[in-house]
């Protein structure tokens, strides 16, 4: 661990936590909520996880 | 064969390249000759008396006493019911209709050319908000309204609008959008635009001084008037749309009560549908959603091409009026139809996103991809007939017309 490093991690651990959530949109709420600096990245899988679709769309992507 | 990409490519261009004007309005029977007797044209994809819901059938039977069909409303469900009148889309013959968005052959439609394509499209005069047959009312005062439209300011306005030469409707949009009009359930500015260049011609037209100021009266007390024109507009615009091979842009969001419909550029002329859904909104003093229709009507045209809930952040105003939340969100509802449209508009901005275009041509791949629906902003009629409007509000599309359609798309590109 180089001197840069270690001084990363110690700002990790004795900063208030600065949060990037992805997906589900409560738990960036929750923290929010408690204070916490958090930015939210709203994402779901393609096609809302309906393989069928999903693999259509890749296919389509060719075209 | 061109890609996907590049047909979208040239759906926006058409779209961008359109340039729509208000060039008349004429008896319904001129401007769509194919509008026979007892033909009925409706908002929304194909639907039956049977299939109607009550705001829809309150219409029908409205506007059969209106053309002289049934002697009264009673005898006009019968006839309907007995299938004596033919009911079709407005959508196949060039027109759109607001909510029921009934069209039949004695009704003044205004007619909006696209002078890049010379295509025509049309619509119905606006009545109003309340009480109006385009959200089911069909009392006498509904009738006499509809009769004066018919025979005093349908012609009126079509003598106005030859003399002036036209209106050129895309600046009159892109200025009515810097004045906080979103062209759905905001159309106060452009209302207004309209009737200050319209009124030197109406004036100088006119053969009765009562009948000038009725005209200035009617227009100039309805913050709705220019839907229609907007509709028709949209319509013009997004119809040179159709039929480009392996295009997945939309060219038509339509509903009719019962069914929400979608039609897209590469599947040609079939309609995707899905049952519609329930507008979540605000409500006039006395009604709830216990009264309230689910979503209805053409309108959705100008969410097609660009506005109405894809242009909220130009109308932070309307965000209040239909519930959606604060005005300080209206760009999220803006950003979020940017995610799904193949590109902005550059002649029609909004100067709360630092004069971004409006996000223009629905994707339907792109709906599929991200799960979010496209936006729309309504008006919300009374579930019964012969009531009509009980508020406003916003209504999601219905996912599974983009889902179906994609799969139709895929088929026509051999991709299964």
């Amino acid at each position: 661990m180089t001197e840069k490093d270690h001084d990363v991690s110690r700002d990790l651990l004795g900063a208030p936590p600065r949060v990037i959530n992805i997906g589900l949109e409560i738990f960036a709420v929750n923290l929010a909520d408690q204070g916490a600096q958090v930015a939210h990245v709203r994402w779901s899988p393609p096609a809302g996880g309906n393989a069928h679709l999903a693999g259509l769309l890749e296919k389509l992507q060719r075209k | 064969m061109q890609t996907i990409d590049q047909a979208n490519q040239e759906a926006l261009r058409r779209i961008l390249a359109g340039d729509p004007v208000l060039v008349d309005v004429v008896p319904a029977s001129q401007a769509i000759p194919d509008l026979a007797d007892r033909m009925i044209l409706h908002a929304g994809p194909p639907i039956g008396w049977d299939r109607m819901c009550g705001p829809m059938r309150g219409a029908v039977m409205g506007i059969a006493v209106f053309e002289g069909w049934a002697k009264d409303l009673d005898d006009a469900a019968k006839h309907a019911a007995a299938g004596s009148f033919a009911f079709h889309p407005n959508h196949h013959f060039g027109a759109v209709g607001p909510m029921t968005g009934l069209t039949t052959a004695s009704q003044p439609l205004m007619v909006v050319e696209n002078k890049t394509f010379g295509n025509r499209a049309y619509c119905a005069i606006n009545e109003g908000l309340g009480k109006v047959m385009r959200f089911g009312g069909n009392d006498a005062d509904v009738l006499t309204r509809l009769r004066w439209i018919r025979e005093v300011l349908g012609p009126a306005l079509g003598r106005a609008i030859r003399e002036s030469g036209g209106i050129p409707l895309k600046p009159l949009i892109a200025r009515g959008l810097t004045m906080g009009d979103e062209m759905h359930q905001r159309n106060v500015a452009c209302s207004s635009l309209l009737l200050r260049q319209l009124a030197p011609s109406l004036a100088r037209t006119s053969k009765d001084a009562g009948e000038l100021v009725a005209c200035l009266d009617f227009i100039g007390r309805n913050d709705q008037f220019f839907l229609n024109i907007a509709m028709a507009m949209g319509k013009a615009l997004a119809d040179p749309v159709r039929d480009i091979a392996a295009s997945s842009v939309v060219t038509a969001m339509s509903r009719n009560g019962t069914d929400f419909g979608i039609r897209v550029s590469g599947t040609g002329d079939r309609w995707f549908t899905a049952p519609v859904e329930m507008p979540v909104g605000i409500y006039f003093p006395g009604f709830s959603e216990k009264d309230a229709n689910p979503d209805m009507g053409d309108s959705a045209i100008v969410e097609t091409v660009g506005l109405g809930g894809f242009a909220m952040a130009a109308a932070p105003a309307v965000v209040g009026y239909i519930g959606a939340g604060r005005a300080s969100e209206a760009a999220v509802f803006t950003r979020s139809m940017a995610e799904i449209a193949v590109g902005p508009n550059p002649a029609w901005t909004i100067p709360a996103m630092d004069f971004a275009g409006v996000p223009t041509g629905i994707d339907i791949r792109l709906v599929v991809e991200t799960g979010l629906a496209p936006i729309i902003n309504t008006g919300i009629a009374h579930r019964e007939p012969g009531v009509g409007q009980v508020g406003a509000g916003i209504v999601k599309a219905p996912l599974r017309c983009f889902q179906d359609a994609l799969v139709a798309f895929a088929e026509t590109l051999g991709v299964e």
